[in-house]
């Protein structure tokens, strides 16, 4: 070999100095006891901490009530969190290196084995029967996810321990999310369907050249509209037990309106309706028919000579515990008979509904026609 | 009891990174020592990176918290956590002879 430079012994200590400086370093990063680096930069020096991006994530899951953990893919640890080892039975420094599917009951190792290498490709999520080292088995879902950067793990985990109260709960849960999604399908269905009967009435209406009983006809496929419309707005609404009665009562009127008055008619519907307000399907179903009824009715009868200025209202706001509602034209007005029992199957409907809801049934003096209906607000339990 | 013999009031530089709980542990730490070695016979200077990255760079710190002994010489660094099974170290560093030795 060569000759090596000679190296006064004063730089060699400075050598040794710098080397167990350096020594140093390594043993306190490797430790955790550095918390910045000191980085010389083009532009000065630049200071990186060490633990405050990654300290409070990792509180945060040696905190956290799930099993944690980084795998290779063939399900060795590389790293678990305390609720992890907790589940395994066994100190977090001996589960380092060990493979999960040790840790899985012998009958779900294969699932398991699947769910790692689906996993491994991107991620995938199952149940799956922890075995801890005492031989106690515990159900559990885990989810996985891939990791694509440098490190050399290759995927994560989230363990969800189902064994307890949490997990019952958290079941059940899932169950009542999975029953109000096919709730909300059923009344996708049935909007569909009453949709249906009410297209096919329109179209018999439309072919029928008896005026009276075209009118009829059409009577009911507003009947059925206003059906629909309930199940529409349920479907689309965050309860499936309530729904809002100002938006529902507004869509009805208008629809009902839409459908009566012919092109071009100068009547008018106005609106004015509390939002916010929610009461329980069957009342809900009640009040749409009388205000289709009523809608209908000032529709038909409250201009027979001129719908000039004609105005139709509807009214809805809270009144102490009570709705009140209001139908009211400023027309012609109703003949004396219809309040007194008699009238249309239209007003006998009406009067019928009010009592099934306990609402009670109010004509305003004229001139034209105001109907009020008060109505207690139903609150839960819907059927 | 110390045996102090210094011609130079010794210096020693702490390096800390802002007032996290670790900078206020080193700070604490280094005081309860020189304290405990000199009494009354030091100069302590705590220097926060984030203000003084320069002082840092003239110092060739590398990484927080850093102890540097500087007077007297020559200049050596501690880095990390000190405990006390490391002050002997220390000691040596600033020539003092301690009890225990």
């Amino acid at each position: 070999m060569g000759h090596e430079p000679q190296m006064s012994p004063a730089e060699i200590a400075r050598l040794q100095a710098r080397l167990a400086e350096l020594e140093e370093l390594v043993r306190a990063l490797q430790m955790g006891e550095a918390d910045a680096l000191v980085i010389d930069g083009p532009r000065g020096p630049l200071i990186y901490t060490l633990r405050g991006a990654e300290h409070p994530y990792r509180v945060l899951v040696e905190t956290m009530n799930e099993g944690a953990l980084t795998l290779l893919a063939d399900g060795t640890i590389l790293y678990c969190n305390s609720k992890f080892a907790e589940m395994a039975g066994l100190p977090q420094d001996q589960l380092t290196g060990r493979s999960l599917l040790d840790l899985v009951a012998p009958a779900d190792r294969l699932l398991c084995a699947e769910l790692l290498s689906a996993g491994a490709a991107g991620s995938s999520k199952g149940p799956i029967t922890l075995q801890a080292v005492d031989g106690s088995q515990r159900p559990a879902q885990i989810s996985l996810r891939a990791l694509r950067d440098e490190t050399e793990a290759n995927m994560c985990a989230v363990v969800t321990d189902l064994s307890g109260p949490q997990a019952v709960a958290a079941q059940l849960r899932a169950a009542l999310a999975e029953k109000e999604l096919l709730l909300r399908e059923v009344h996708h269905r049935v909007k569909n369907n009453l949709q249906i009967v009410s297209s096919l009435l329109r179209l018999q209406a439309e072919n029928i050249s008896d005026e009276r009983v075209s009118a009829a006809v059409q009577d009911s496929q507003n009947r059925i509209r206003a059906l629909a419309l309930v199940h529409e707005q349920l479907y689309r609404s965050e309860s499936l037990a309530h729904i809002d009665i100002g938006e529902y009562l507004q869509n009805i009127a208008t629809s009902v309106w839409r459908s009566l008055s012919v092109r071009g008619s100068p009547i008018r519907l106005a609106s004015e309706v509390s939002h916010g307000i929610s009461i329980n399907i069957d009342q809900a179903i009640a009040l749409g028919l009388i205000v289709t009824e009523l809608v209908s009715n000032s529709v038909k009868h409250a201009f027979p000579h001129s719908a000039k200025d004609g105005v139709i209202s509807l009214r809805l706001h809270k009144e102490g515990d009570a709705l009140r509602v209001e139908v009211a034209d400023n027309g012609v007005g109703m003949p004396p008979t219809v309040n007194t029992g008699g009238g249309s199957l239209g007003m006998q409907l009406v009067q019928g509904l009010c009592r099934q809801i306990g609402a009670t049934l109010q004509f305003g003096a004229g001139p034209g026609t105001t109907v009020v209906i008060r109505a207690p607000i139903g609150k839960a339990d819907a059927g | 009891m110390d045996i102090t013999n210094q011609p130079v009031v010794p210096l020693l530089r702490l390096y800390v990174a802002g007032a996290t709980s670790r900078s206020t542990r080193a700070i604490t730490t280094v005081r309860r020592l020189c304290e405990r070695y000199m009494p009354g016979r030091y100069r302590l200077e705590v220097i926060d990176v984030y203000q003084q990255p320069d002082r840092a760079r003239e110092d060739h710190i590398i990484a927080t918290p850093t102890l540097l002994v500087v007077e007297p010489g020559p200049p050596t660094a501690f880095i990390g956590e000190l405990r006390s099974s490391d002050w002997p170290r220390v000691a040596a560093a600033l020539n003092i002879l301690t009890d225990d030795d």
